[in-house]
C-alpha cells in the first residue's frame, strides 16, 4: 500500500496572476505531499486554486500567471534500477520539461468534450503520447514476430474485455476469415528462421522506420484501450473523438495520459462533467488500474463523495493555501481544521434529520485582497487576534496529521 | 450522411441561386432595352432579323420568351457579343479569355497561400511582439490597397525605374511578348492559342524562353492582384491560429510533453487551416470575376477587360454571359470549399 | 399646512406634466418631420425612377430630396419606432427616455448625410435630447439610466483602456482623426480651388513654384451716396503692401476715383497720397507730413488717378475731402479706390497634374467627397442591413429563406460589377448615383451578418427568460438582441468604410463616377495613368490618400475587433 518515501512534495508554492484588475494571488504558499503508491484527493471550493496547483505541477501556467516561488519535487524511480532522484520541476530548463510532461507525469483534465483533438483519431492521438516518450523497438519486433507466428498457426486471437455484441461478431468472422490452409514445408521453415532471428535481435533491436513504429505505436495505442475497459477498443481507435461518448472519451483521456506509464497521474476534476453512473464507471475503473499501474494519483475534486471512494489520503485547499492533509477515514472522522469541519458539516447525510443545513458563513475572499494572516479567519468561529495577523503553518498535530490554524479544533 | 449525400445536396441548393442570377438579369437586359439586342450587332445584316426573333421567340409573350431564353442557354446560345472588335458569339469570348484570367487567378492565390500562411502562423505565435505588429499592418495595408494605384506603382518601380537603373526589369503589358514569339517559331504571326495557357502553350510549343516570358510577364500582375488576397490569408491564418491556440486540446497536447513547434504545427495548424481554406476556396472564386481593374491596368486581355468594355457600351449579351459565368464559378467554389470543408473536418462529415 | 404642501406637490406635479407633454410632442413633430420627408423622397424618388426607366423620360425632381432612397427608408422605419417612445414620453415611461436618447442622436447621424434639410432636422433632434436635461425633467429618467449603464460604462472604461495599449489602433485613430479634420478646412486649407487649373502649370513636379501670375483687385473703398447731407470734411484712410502682393516684375498700381455732384454749386475734391502708415502720417507734424508726400491734387468735380507704386512691402496713407462752397443742399458722390497687384500663386507642394490642377488642393476637395459618400453609404447599408438581418433572423421560416437567396444572389455578384451595373441601370453616371449604387450593394453583408448573430442569440437563454416575462418579440429584438450584435456590426462598419472608399475610388477609375476634371481620389489616379513613368506624382499621392485612409480604417476596426472581443477580453 503506502510506502514511506514521497513520490511528488510541493513546497511554498506562490503563484500570481496580474490581472487589469490587479495581482490575483492565486497560490499562497501550498504544501502538498504525495507517497508513492497513494491515491490523494485534492479538495476544496470552486476558486481555491486545485486546478492552478495541478498545472503549476506541469508548469502549464501561461502568462498573465506567473509561478513566483516554491518548490516542486519529483521522486523519479528508475524503473529498471530502482534508483531514486529527486528532480526540482520548478528548475527545469523547459526543454527537460518536454521529458516530465506525459512521460513522469500524466493528466486527465476536466471535459472530454474540448480537450482531445477533433482532427485526429483517437488511436493516434494516444499514440502520439506513446511514440514521443517511449522506445518501441522490442515492441516492434513482438509484433512482426506475432505476426508471423499467426501465419503459422492462424486463428482468432484472444480479446479480452469486449462488452459490446460487435465484439463476438467480429471475432466470429474472424474465425469464419481464415480458414486453415496448408502451408509448405520450406516456407514454414523460412518462417521459422525468421522467427528465430527476430528473437536473436532481442537485445539489441534494430531502429525502425515509420511505418512499423506506427504500427507498434498504435498496437500500443490498442492495448491501452483496453486497459481502460474501452469497449471494442480497435474500432474505437479509429474514430474521431466527437463519435465517441463522454465516458469513452474521457476513458481514452485516462488512456493517453497513462500511456507511458506515469510517476503520477493528475485527475483535474476528471468526472465532473460526466453524468452521475457513467463517473461511477470512471471512479470503478481507476480504482481498478490503481492496482495495475504503479503510479500515484492524485484526483483533484469539490466532491467529498469522489474523495471517500477512491482516496486513501485527502488534502485540503482554501483560497489557494493548504488547511489540512491526512489519511481519508482520519479526515472525516476527526477533522481538525475548522473549515474542513464546516465543510463536512455542510454535506447533507442520510441519517440525520435537520431543519437547516448547516453553513459556513460568508464568502469565498477576493484574492486580489485576500484577508491578513490566515485567509479563512473572517469566517471562522474560532477565530483570534492571532488568526489575524499571523499565517498558520502546516504542522502535524497528530501522528500524520497536518493541519494550519492556530485554533485548531478536535481531538488530539 | 455521407460525403456523397452532402455533396449533392449542396448542389442542390445551388441551383435556385443560379435560376435568381438568371431571372434578374434577364428582367434587367429587358428593361434596359430591346432584348434582340443580345442576339444581334450592328453588323448583322437587317433582313436576317426577323428571322433571329422567330428563332429566340421575341414575338412571343413574356413566359414564352423566358422560356426561350432558358434553352438557349442551355443550347450554348448566349448571345453575340460586339464589344471585342468584332462579333463574337459569348460562349466564344468566354472560351478564350477564361484561360488568361484563370492563369492570373491561379498565379495571385499562389503568392497568397505561399506567403499568407506561414505569415499569418507566425504573426499568431508572435502575438504582440514588433513581428506581428509588423505583420498585421501588411496585412491591413493589403486590404486597404487600391488595386489599379498598385499596380500602377508596380509597374513604375519594376518595368520603368529598374529599366532606367540597368536593373533587370519586368515587362509592363500584356501577356506575351510576340516579338519574341515570333523570333522563337520563325513566323510573322507570332503566338496563336492553342489553350491559351500560356505556360501549358510554351511547353506544348516545346519553347522554353517563351514559357520564361510567360512567368516573367505573369509575376507582376499577379502579385498586384494576389495582394489582397495575401492580406486576407493571412489576417484569417492569424485569426483562426489565435482561436485555436486558445482551445483546450491545446493545453492538452502540451501536457503530453510535445514540443512547442509540433503543438503548434501539427495540433493547432490542422484545425487553424479549416476556416483558412473555406476563405482560400472564396476567395479563388472571387479572383476569377473580379480581376477587373488589375487586367485594365496591365493589359491583360481576360474576362474582366471585357466585362468593363461591355458595361461601358451596353453590350447586353456579354453583360448577361459574364454575370452567368460569375454566378456559376461562385457557386462552383463555394461547392468546392464546402468539399474541403468536410475532407477537413470530420465532424461535419458525420454530423 | 398639509393642503399647502398638496398644493405644492400638485403644481409640481402638474408642471412635470405640462412639460413631458411638450415635449412629447416635440418628439411627435421631429418623428412626423422624418417620416414625412422619408415618405415623399421613397414615393417620389421610386416613382421617378420607374417613370424614368419605364419611359426614358428625363424627369427631375429637386434635390433637396432625392439622392437619399436608403435614408428615406430608414427614417420611415425610425419614424414607426418613434411614435411608441413619443408615446410612451407622454405617459411618463422611464425607458422612453433613454430610447429617445438613442434614437434621436441616431437619426440626427443619418440626417446630416442627405444636405440642409437634414442639417435643420437633427438640430431639431438633437436639442429634444438637450431638453431632457433641464432639472424638471431630467429625475425622470437620469437616475434609472445611470443605472443601466452602470455596467456598460465600466466595459466601456475598459475598453478605453485597452485602445490605449494597442498602438496600431491608436495610430489608426490618429490617421482617422488628421485626415478627417484635414479634408474638413479643405476650404481654409487648400490653397486652389477644386477645379481650379493654372494651364501654363501643367506637370510640374512637387514642391514648384507656380509660373503663372494672379493678378488680383483689392477693393480698398467702393461706394457710392446719393442725396447725402454733407460729406466728413476729410477721410483718412491707409493700406499696406504685403509679400505676398510682391512680384518680381509686375509692380501694383493704386486707382482712385472720386466724383462730387453738388446741384448748387461744383464742389472740389481734394486727394493726397502719402508713402506712410496711417499711424505715423498721425503722429508726423504738417512739414514732415508734406515730406512723405507721394501724390496731391484739388480737383473739379472729379478725379481719377493712377499712381504706381514702388514693387516692394509698403505702408501707404490717402486723405481725400469734398468741398463745397454752400453745403444745405443734398449732394452725391461716388469713391472707389482700388490696388491691382499682381503676385505668384501659391507653390504647388504636390506638384500639378496634367492641365494644371494642383494635387494638393484637389486631395484636399476631393477628400470631402470621398468620405462623404464612404461614410453616408455605410451609415445606411449598415442600418438597413440590420434591420432586415434582424427581421429574418429573428422571425426565421420564409421570412428568413427569402432574405437569404435574395442576399446569396447579391452575393453571386462581384461587388466592382454589381456597382458598376447599378450606376449604368440609373443612368447618369455622378455622385450621388455611385453612393446609391454602392449602398444597394453592400446592404446584404450587414443583413447576413446581422441575421446570423440574431440566429445565435435568439437561441440563448436570456430571450426565453424575456419571453417568460412578457416582453413583446419587437422588445426583445430591440432591447435585448440588437444590443448583442452591435460588436461585429461596429467592427464590420468601420472596416468597410475604407472598403466602400476603395470601391468607389474603382469605379471613379474606370469611369463611372463623376464627369472628368471633378475632384475625386480614384478620377485622379485614372488621369495620372498615361503619365505614370514621366510624371509619376498625378497618380501617386492621390492613389497614397486612398490608402492611408482606408488603412487608418481598416487599422481601427480591426483593433476594435480584438478590444471588444468577449473571449480576448480576459481581465
Amino acid at each position: 500500500m503506502a510506502s514511506a518515501d514521497s513520490v511528488l512534495r510541493i513546497k511554498d508554492l506562490y503563484v500570481n496572476f496580474y490581472t487589469y484588475e490587479g495581482v490575483v494571488r492565486a497560490l499562497d504558499g501550498v504544501q502538498l505531499d504525495l507517497k508513492r503508491g497513494d491515491t490523494m484527493g485534492l479538495v476544496g471550493e470552486t476558486g481555491c486554486g486545485k486546478s492552478v496547483t495541478s498545472k503549476a505541477i506541469l508548469r502549464l501556467i501561461d502568462p498573465p500567471g506567473r509561478i513566483e516561488s516554491g518548490s516542486i519535487i519529483l521522486s523519479d524511480k528508475d524503473r529498471n534500477t530502482g534508483e531514486i532522484t529527486d528532480i526540482d520541476i520548478l528548475q527545469l530548463h523547459p526543454k527537460e520539461m518536454l521529458g516530465i510532461r506525459g512521460n513522469k507525469i500524466g493528466i486527465v483534465f476536466q471535459d472530454p468534450a474540448t480537450y482531445p483533438n477533433p482532427v485526429f483519431r483517437v488511436a493516434d492521438q494516444i499514440a502520439e503520447v506513446i511514440i514521443l516518450h517511449q522506445d518501441l523497438r522490442r515492441d516492434a519486433l513482438q509484433m512482426k514476430i506475432r505476426e508471423l507466428e499467426s501465419i503459422l498457426q492462424p486463428g482468432p486471437r484472444p480479446d479480452e474485455c469486449d462488452i459490446s455484441e460487435d465484439s463476438s461478431q467480429s471475432s466470429a468472422s474472424q474465425r469464419a476469415s481464415s480458414p486453415p490452409t496448408p502451408l509448405p514445408p520450406e516456407k514454414v521453415e523460412s518462417i521459422r528462421q525468421r522467427i528465430a532471428s527476430y528473437q536473436a535481435m532481442m537485445d539489441d533491436p534494430p531502429k525502425l522506420d515509420k511505418k512499423t513504429l506506427k504500427a507498434a505505436a498504435r498496437q500500443r495505442a490498442i492495448d491501452m484501450l483496453r486497459l481502460v475497459k474501452m469497449p471494442a477498443p480497435e474500432r474505437v481507435g479509429d474514430q474521431y473523438p466527437h463519435e465517441l461518448s463522454g465516458g469513452m472519451r474521457q476513458r481514452a483521456l485516462i488512456a493517453m495520459a497513462l500511456a507511458s506509464d506515469p510517476l503520477v497521474l493528475i485527475c483535474d476534476e476528471a468526472t465532473t462533467a460526466l453524468d452521475v453512473t457513467v463517473q461511477a464507471q470512471v471512479l470503478k475503473l481507476l480504482n481498478e488500474l490503481k492496482a495495475k499501474v504503479g503510479s500515484s494519483i492524485l484526483i483533484i475534486t469539490h466532491d467529498l463523495g469522489i474523495v471517500a471512494e477512491t482516496c486513501n489520503r485527502v488534502t485540503v485547499m482554501y483560497a489557494g493555501t493548504t488547511v489540512e492533509s491526512t489519511a481519508t477515514h482520519e479526515l472525516f472522522e476527526n477533522p481538525i481544521h475548522p473549515y474542513t469541519a464546516g465543510l463536512l458539516n455542510a454535506v447533507p447525510k442520510l441519517h440525520e434529520n435537520k431543519e437547516r443545513f448547516d453553513q459556513i458563513v460568508g464568502s469565498v475572499p477576493n484574492l486580489i485582497s485576500p484577508p491578513t494572516g490566515c485567509r479563512f479567519h473572517p469566517r471562522c468561529k474560532f477565530a483570534t487576534d492571532i488568526c489575524s495577523t499571523d499565517r498558520p503553518e502546516l504542522r502535524e498535530i497528530k501522528p500524520d496529521h497536518w493541519v494550519a490554524c492556530h485554533n485548531p479544533q478536535g481531538e488530539f | 450522411m455521407k460525403l456523397r449525400d452532402f455533396v449533392i445536396r449542396r448542389m442542390i441548393l445551388a441551383i435556385p441561386v443560379v435560376f435568381g442570377v438568371v431571372t434578374i438579369t434577364w428582367i434587367l437586359s429587358y428593361i434596359v432595352g430591346d432584348p434582340i439586342a443580345m442576339y444581334i450587332t450592328e453588323r448583322t445584316p437587317p433582313a436576317a432579323i426577323p428571322g433571329i426573333r422567330a428563332i429566340h421567340g421575341l414575338d412571343e409573350p413574356l413566359y414564352v420568351q423566358y422560356f426561350y431564353y432558358i434553352s438557349s442557354l442551355l443550347r450554348g446560345d448566349w448571345g453575340q457579343s460586339r464589344s471585342v472588335g468584332g462579333d463574337m458569339p459569348v460562349l466564344e469570348v468566354i472560351a478564350r479569355r477564361l484561360p488568361a484570367t484563370t492563369e492570373l487567378a491561379i498565379v495571385a492565390m499562389v503568392f497568397a497561400v505561399v506567403l499568407g500562411i506561414p505569415l499569418g502562423i507566425l504573426s499568431a505565435t508572435k502575438k504582440d511582439k514588433p513581428v506581428d505588429h509588423v505583420t498585421r499592418v501588411f496585412a491591413l495595408a493589403g486590404v486597404s490597397m487600391p488595386i489599379f494605384w498598385f499596380g500602377l506603382l508596380l509597374k513604375y518601380l519594376l518595368y520603368y525605374q529598374f529599366g532606367v537603373w540597368h536593373l533587370p526589369n519586368l515587362p509592363g503589358d500584356g501577356r506575351i511578348d510576340n516579338e519574341l514569339w515570333k523570333a522563337l517559331l520563325g513566323n510573322s504571326r507570332g503566338y496563336v492559342p492553342i489553350t491559351n495557357f500560356i505556360l501549358v502553350d510554351s511547353i506544348l510549343y516545346g519553347e522554353p524562353w517563351g514559357f520564361i516570358d510567360g512567368v516573367t510577364h505573369l509575376i507582376m500582375p499577379g502579385f498586384c492582384l494576389g495582394y489582397l488576397t495575401l492580406a486576407i490569408v493571412t489576417r484569417m491564418m492569424r485569426s483562426s491560429m489565435l482561436e485555436v491556440l486558445k482551445e483546450d486540446y491545446i493545453t492538452l497536447a502540451r501536457s503530453k510533453g510535445l514540443k512547442e513547434r509540433v503543438v503548434i504545427y501539427r495540433h493547432a495548424l490542422r484545425n487553424a487551416m479549416i476556416p483558412t481554406v473555406t476563405v482560400i476556396g472564396l476567395a479563388f472564386g472571387g479572383l476569377m470575376s473580379g480581376a477587373v481593374l488589375t487586367e485594365t491596368i496591365f493589359n491583360w486581355d481576360g474576362l474582366g477587360v471585357w466585362a468593363t468594355r461591355a458595361i461601358l457600351q451596353s453590350d447586353i449579351a456579354a453583360i448577361n454571359g459574364f454575370t452567368l459565368l460569375v454566378a456559376l464559378i461562385f457557386v462552383g467554389a463555394n461547392l468546392i470549399v464546402d468539399l474541403i470543408y468536410g475532407a477537413l473536418d470530420p465532424r461535419i462529415r458525420f454530423g | 399646512m398639509v393642503t399647502a404642501d398638496n398644493n405644492d406637490l400638485q403644481s409640481s406635479q402638474s408642471k412635470t406634466r405640462t412639460v413631458t407633454v411638450v415635449l412629447s410632442t416635440l418628439q411627435f413633430l421631429f418623428v412626423f418631420a422624418i417620416m414625412a420627408s422619408g415618405l415623399i423622397a421613397l414615393v417620389g424618388g421610386l416613382g421617378l425612377f420607374i417613370v424614368n426607366a419605364l419611359t426614358h423620360a428625363g424627369l427631375v425632381m429637386p434635390s433637396i430630396f432625392v439622392g437619399w432612397p436608403f435614408q428615406a427608408l430608414l427614417f420611415l422605419i425610425l419614424g414607426f419606432m418613434g411614435i411608441t417612445n413619443a408615446k410612451g414620453l407622454r405617459e411618463e415611461e422611464t425607458y422612453a427616455y433613454s430610447s429617445i436618447l438613442y434614437m434621436n442622436l441616431l437619426s440626427a447621424l443619418v440626417l446630416l448625410s442627405i444636405g440642409i434639410l437634414g442639417y435643420f432636422l437633427a438640430v431639431f433632434g438633437v436639442l429634444i435630447v438637450l431638453l431632457f436635461f433641464m432639472p424638471s425633467v431630467k429625475p425622470l429618467w437620469y437616475g434609472q439610466f445611470k443605472e443601466d449603464a452602470g455596467p456598460r460604462a465600466k466595459e466601456f472604461r475598459y475598453s478605453l483602456h485597452l485602445i490605449k495599449r494597442s498602438p496600431l489602433v491608436v495610430v489608426g485613430i490618429v490617421i482617422i482623426t488628421s485626415i478627417v479634420t484635414i479634408v474638413l478646412a479643405a476650404p481654409l486649407l487648400s490653397p486652389y480651388g477644386a477645379e481650379e487649373r493654372v494651364w501654363d502649370d501643367g506637370k510640374l513636379p512637387p514642391g514648384s513654384a507656380s509660373s503663372a501670375l494672379k493678378s488680383t483687385r483689392l477693393d480698398l473703398v467702393l461706394l457710392s451716396d446719393v442725396d447725402v447731407q454733407p460729406y466728413p470734411a476729410e477721410n483718412i484712410s491707409g493700406f499696406s503692401m504685403t509679400p505676398e502682393m510682391i512680384t518680381t516684375n509686375y509692380p501694383p498700381t493704386i486707382n482712385f476715383y472720386l466724383s462730387l455732384n453738388a446741384t448748387t454749386d461744383n464742389g472740389t475734391v481734394y486727394l493726397a497720397v502719402y508713402n506712410v502708415s496711417v499711424e505715423e502720417y498721425g503722429a508726423l507734424a504738417p512739414a514732415e507730413q508734406a515730406a512723405h508726400r507721394i501724390y496731391e491734387n484739388q480737383g473739379l468735380a472729379r478725379m481719377r488717378v493712377t499712381i504706381q507704386l514702388p514693387n516692394r512691402t509698403a505702408d501707404y496713407t490717402w486723405v481725400f475731402h469734398f468741398d463745397a462752397v454752400e453745403k444745405t443742399v443734398p449732394w452725391d458722390c461716388a469713391v472707389s479706390i482700388v490696388v491691382y497687384y499682381n503676385h505668384w500663386r501659391p507653390i504647388h507642394y504636390l506638384g500639378t497634374d496634367d492641365v494644371g490642377g494642383d494635387i494638393f488642393s484637389r486631395i484636399l476637395w476631393a477628400g470631402q467627397t470621398d468620405l462623404r459618400i464612404s461614410i453616408s453609404v455605410v451609415l445606411v447599408a449598415t442600418v438597413v442591413g440590420a434591420i432586415i438581418g434582424a427581421i429574418a433572423g429573428y422571425y426565421g421560416g420564409k421570412i428568413d429563406e427569402l432574405v437569404m437567396r435574395v442576399t446569396d444572389i447579391f452575393f453571386a455578384f462581384p461587388g466592382l460589377i454589381l456597382a458598376m451595373a447599378i450606376v449604368m441601370a440609373l443612368g447618369v453616371r455622378n455622385l450621388d448615383n455611385i453612393a446609391l449604387a454602392l449602398m444597394v450593394t453592400w446592404w446584404p453583408v450587414y443583413a447576413r451578418l446581422v441575421r446570423g448573430q440574431v440566429l445565435t442569440e435568439r437561441e440563448k437563454l436570456y430571450v426565453e427568460a424575456a419571453r417568460s416575462v412578457g416582453a413583446s418579440d419587437r422588445r426583445i429584438l430591440l432591447a435585448h438582441i440588437l444590443p448583442n450584435t452591435f460588436q461585429p456590426l461596429i467592427v464590420q462598419a468601420t472596416m468597410d468604410t475604407g472598403g466602400v472608399l476603395l470601391t468607389a475610388a474603382g469605379l471613379a477609375f474606370i469611369g463611372f463616377g463623376p464627369p472628368v476634371g471633378s475632384a475625386e481620389w480614384g478620377l485622379m489616379i485614372s488621369g495620372g495613368q498615361i503619365y505614370m513613368y514621366n510624371y509619376p506624382w498625378i497618380a501617386f499621392f492621390p492613389g497614397l490618400m486612398i490608402l492611408m485612409t482606408a488603412l487608418a480604417f481598416n487599422l481601427v476596426g480591426d483593433g476594435i475587433r480584438d478590444i471588444l472581443d468577449p473571449k480576448l477580453r480576459r481581465r
